[in-house]
């Protein structure tokens, strides 16, 4: 049998991703093609007057109408801006590039729902283990359900609730935007302070209402290895409990979950990216609200398209996690 | 010689668990002795309670999954009355048990010296990780294993290495017993033949004691000094290996030599034996085997023969001569 | 054990899952079970139970929760309890129409690609692994947003074509494996044909992971379309859930103090989706031994 290394894993998921997002591109280029014409042309129609001539041929451009040019062509323009990050100009910010737009937002994006998924899907995974760890005892048991039921909670609503008590009712904690507007945003403990007070109300709604599936997750999967042969030997090779609960059972419970945190991570993102609309939080979600409130194409389109690039990077760097601790991987 | 202490003593044990239609009653009053340096094979078919028996000995089965009644004792201790710290620090170090398909005994995503060390450590107060690397090297070339396979993971291991790093594993901190439970499943013919060999030698080189579990009454015949045959979770026959290789006295022992092909010698057509397993939450009244036995009539359906010793060895059975008459002590 | 035997043990070992007895039902899925049976109910009997045209402002506004209007009422004079019991109906509609749909499509590309392998086999991974990665509600808040109309039908399609991939990819691992088994080699043995395998042999050994993807579909339909409602892009002019929440927030009902306008909503939704949780919960608990069983193999002692 031929050796793989590591690196080939990898380049193979690499060329996978390259692959899927060619995809998101195209279809992101055929979308507004797909569309009933009108659409674009009655948006054209209603944009008029309202929208300097040059805007106007941008969105010409990004829509295909009004040109002679092949579909080819288009395509080929298409792609050239897209990979240069030329998103065009958005209409809400006029006469700003959506690329400058998004490159505003996605900071504040990439801290809040990275920050709390990360968090979320350590805290389910240590809950996991310990409810699997202690199957039998009462608050082992009932964690999972509880657990289970937060995650039928819309992210959004969760927020919403907590936004009500916490911040209208008690007023303990901010009800919108990322920092106070009464400060210059530096770096410097009063901003750093600031930023991370209000990002606790939307990072904990994320937290609880997606912690749920790590925890289920994790508990199954733990439970069925710790039936395993080689837990089995390692009890009787008389090792200490929490060494067998962490080297014999969730290293290799791990593995499963990271895999399916690979592939939920697009709902997660997803339901994510509406809990900013609840805390006018400036990220991308918030963004891709107000452009579809002010039919801001080019920027709906272009926000989908870093979404879709997020988590693709997601996956990878899980994908480099998982060859680092399954060597398996890396041999097949 | 009688004064030779003994390795293992299992009396008068019984184990059964729940299951949704009941209590298994997987095992039923069976006793049995290994003595030092000595190997005992432990054979039955699949569901006969061997694999049972030896959970519940070493206390991987324990109340309340499942109820265990009788005694056992591993080099002069009493391991039911042992504490949980007793007897974890007892595991591997004064006995140690290779579960079924030691191919999936080894963890997937730790290194073989890794899986070595943390058996050591476990029990060593004065780890050093030099002279646990010494040993680690030591106990794979005992074995036959390259000793760069350390750094190897399970996956990159044949079947017959991994088997061999698993008996590795037994020897590492040079325990008195080692119960080994179907060690070899896994493995291809050829590849058995050569680990049963490997811990018989070892075993006469290094004086541990080897309880063997397995299905393959022929293998013990062949390599064990005494063999123990279990069927329905009771004991039918007993005694050397020699002995009762050409002259078994239990109709389900002399079934089970002949349903498997002899290590050496002429291949002869092999016959199963029909029927299945007695239901172990309703065992018959009367003798396990009796539904499946040529030889049974009306009284082995009823009565449960009891084991009567023949010299050295002794079987249950209402056909071996002698059984009727209330002559045999029990053992 | 005569090779005979093995084939016919492994056999009625396969045919076992088929039938799951109902004795099995926990706790939890007898709750699970009871909550969206009562949802069904109060959808279906929406007219009976609470007469009247949900989004009539036919009462004074603002009402907090009292025994007139249980719920209270809207900033615009609606009852709250009777647009959740009408709301019933859009979003269980959805729920249930989409996450069908969905599990439909996901057998349908999951058994295929399993099955077949080859071409057929990468297309159809590559397919899931778009969809897998492409996040389903942005996707759906940009295509909605260029949708002339907003019909339940069209948001229905709309979301079961863009989140099937989860359980299409979990029934293809399941069908590789159940490939590979005995009781599969032997129905190809015997020249049993393709389709008499499939519907004979893989897909009742699948039924459970076919629930449980219908049931996530469900929840996920129900998360996803509340959402879509919920920005304004989903049907907002009918009453659901979703738009009761679209509603409320649009009209400062945080800022109000109007909390029995956008919590109902959200209960029932948690309920709803919680209840199916829990039936999935129950199903793992009944199809997986190791869940079920109290512990046999007793770690540490």
């Amino acid at each position: 049998m031929q050796r793989f290394s590591g690196r080939h894993f990898v380049l193979r998921r690499i060329g996978l991703y390259i692959l899927i997002f060619w995809c998101a591109i195209t279809l992101n280029f055929i979308i507004p093609r797909l569309m009933p014409g009108n659409a674009a042309s009655a948006l054209m129609a209603r944009s008029q007057g309202t929208l300097p001539p040059s805007a106007l041929r941008a969105l010409e451009l990004a829509f295909g109408i009004h040109t002679h040019a092949s579909m080819f062509t288009q395509y080929v323009d298409y792609l050239r801006n897209t990979l240069t990050g030329h998103f065009g100009i958005s209409f809400t910010y006029f006469p700003t590039p959506v690329a400058q737009v998004i490159g505003s937002m996605l900071p504040w994006t990439l801290f809040l729902i990275g920050l709390s998924t990360v968090i979320a899907f350590v805290l389910g995974n240590i809950i996991g283990v310990y409810s699997a760890w202690r199957r039998g005892h009462r608050l082992a048991d009932a964690l999972p359900v509880a657990f289970t039921l937060m995650s039928s909670m819309p992210y959004f609503w969760a927020g919403l609730a907590l936004l009500y008590v916490l911040g209208f009712t008690l007023n303990w904690f901010p009800i919108s935007h990322a920092y106070s507007h009464n400060i210059q945003l530096g770096w410097n403990f009063q901003s750093l302070g600031s930023v991370l007070y209000h990002a606790i109300l939307p990072a904990f709604s994320i937290v609880i209402t997606t912690m749920g599936r790590w925890v289920l997750d994790m508990r199954n999967n733990l439970i069925g290895i710790l039936s395993d042969d080689y837990v089995t030997l390692a009890q009787m090779k008389g090792l200490p409990e929490r060494e067998i609960m962490v080297n014999y059972g969730a290293r290799n419970a791990l593995l499963p979950v990271l895999t399916s945190f690979a592939m939920s991570l697009g709902f997660v993102v997803g339901g994510a990216v509406v809990v900013e609309v609840v805390f006018n939080y400036p990220g991308i979600g918030f963004g891709l609200f107000n452009a579809v409130i002010n039919s801001d194409y080019p920027m709906m389109q272009a926000i989908l398209l870093i979404i879709v690039v997020a988590v693709l990077l997601a996956n990878l760097v899980i994908d480099l996690l998982y060859s680092f601790l399954d060597r398996r991987i890396s041999d097949a | 010689m009688a004064d030779d202490p003994i390795a293992l003593t299992i009396k008068q044990m019984s184990v059964s668990y729940p299951s949704p239609r009941g209590w298994v009653q997987a095992v039923r009053d069976v006793s049995l002795q290994v003595k030092r340096g000595q190997m005992v094979g432990l054979a039955g078919e699949s569901g006969s309670g061997k694999s049972t028996l030896a959970m519940a000995a070493t206390r991987v089965l324990r109340p309340p999954s499942a109820r265990i009644g009788g005694s056992v004792r591993i080099i002069g201790r009493d391991v039911f009355s042992l504490s949980v710290r007793e007897l974890r620090a007892a595991r591997w170090k004064t006995f140690a048990f290779v579960s079924q398909s030691a191919m999936n005994a080894l963890n997937p995503v730790m290194s073989v010296r890794a899986q070595m060390r943390d058996a050591i450590r476990a029990h060593d107060s004065m780890y050093s990780s030099g002279n646990a690397d010494k040993r680690c090297e030591e106990v794979l070339r005992i074995v036959d294993v390259p000793v760069n396979k350390l750094d190897s993971y399970p996956h990159q291991l044949s079947g017959g290495q991994r088997q061999r790093v698993v008996i590795a594993l037994a020897l590492i901190l040079q325990p008195q017993l080692i119960i080994m439970d179907e060690p070899t499943t896994a493995l291809d013919v050829v590849a058995q033949r050569a680990i049963i060999a490997l811990i018989r030698r070892l075993q006469r080189q290094l004086g541990f004691a080897v309880l063997l579990i397995t299905h393959d009454l022929t293998l013990v015949l062949e390599v064990a000094d005494e063999v123990v045959i279990m069927y329905g979770g009771r004991v039918m026959e007993t005694g050397a290996s020699n002995e009762l290789l050409g002259n078994a006295m239990h109709p389900y022992s002399r079934a089970l030599i002949q349903s498997f092909p002899p290590l050496h010698g002429v291949m002869t057509r092999q016959e199963g034996i029909p029927g299945t397993p007695p239901d172990m939450v309703n065992p018959p009244e009367g003798c396990p085997f009796a539904a499946r036995c040529i030889l049974a009539k009306e009284v082995c359906l009823r009565e449960m023969p009891v084991l009567v010793t023949h010299g050295n060895r002794a079987v249950a059975c209402h056909h071996a001569a002698g059984n009727r008459t209330f002559g045999g002590s029990i053992q | 054990m005569s090779a005979r035997s093995v084939i016919t043990d492994t056999l009625t070992s396969a045919k076992r899952e088929r039938f799951v007895s109902l004795r099995f039902l926990n706790t939890k899925a007898i709750v699970g079970l009871s909550i969206v049976g009562l949802f069904v109910v109060v959808a279906i009997f929406a007219p009976v139970i609470a007469p009247g045209n949900p989004s009539a402002d036919s009462y004074l506004p603002n009402l907090s929760p009292g025994s007139a209007h249980w719920l209270g009422t809207t900033s615009f004079g609606q009852g709250v309890l009777r647009q959740v019991v009408w709301g019933a109906r859009g979003s269980l509609l959805v729920s249930f129409l989409a996450g069908g749909i969905t599990t439909f499509v996901a057998v349908a590309v999951g058994v295929t690609s399993g099955l077949l392998l080859g071409w057929t086999d990468r297309i159809l991974s590559f397919l899931t692994n778009v969809f897998l990665v492409i996040p389903s509600l942005p996707l759906l808040i940009v295509l909605s947003s260029y949708l002339p109309s907003k019909g339940d039908l069209i948001i229905i399609l709309v979301i079961s074509m863009t989140s099937w991939a989860y359980s299409a990819r979990t029934l293809r691992s399941q069908v590789l494996s159940l490939r590979e088994r005995d009781f599969v080699l032997h129905a190809k043995l015997v020249g049993q044909p393709w389709w008499s395998i499939v519907f004979g042999e893989i897909l009742p050994n699948m039924g459970s992971l076919v629930v449980s993807g219908l049931l996530y579909s469900m929840i996920g339909a129900l998360l996803t379309v509340t959402s879509l409602d919920f920005l304004g892009v989903g049907n907002i002019s009918a009453v659901s859930w979703g738009s009761m929440l679209y509603w409320a927030q649009n009209n400062g009902a945080l800022l109000n103090g109007l909390w029995w306008w956008f919590v109902p909503p959200g209960v029932a939704i948690t309920l709803f989706g919680g209840a199916l949780a829990l039936l999935n919960f129950s199903l793992d608990e009944i199809t997986n031994p190791r869940l079920r069983q109290r512990k046999v193999k007793v770690r540490g002692r």
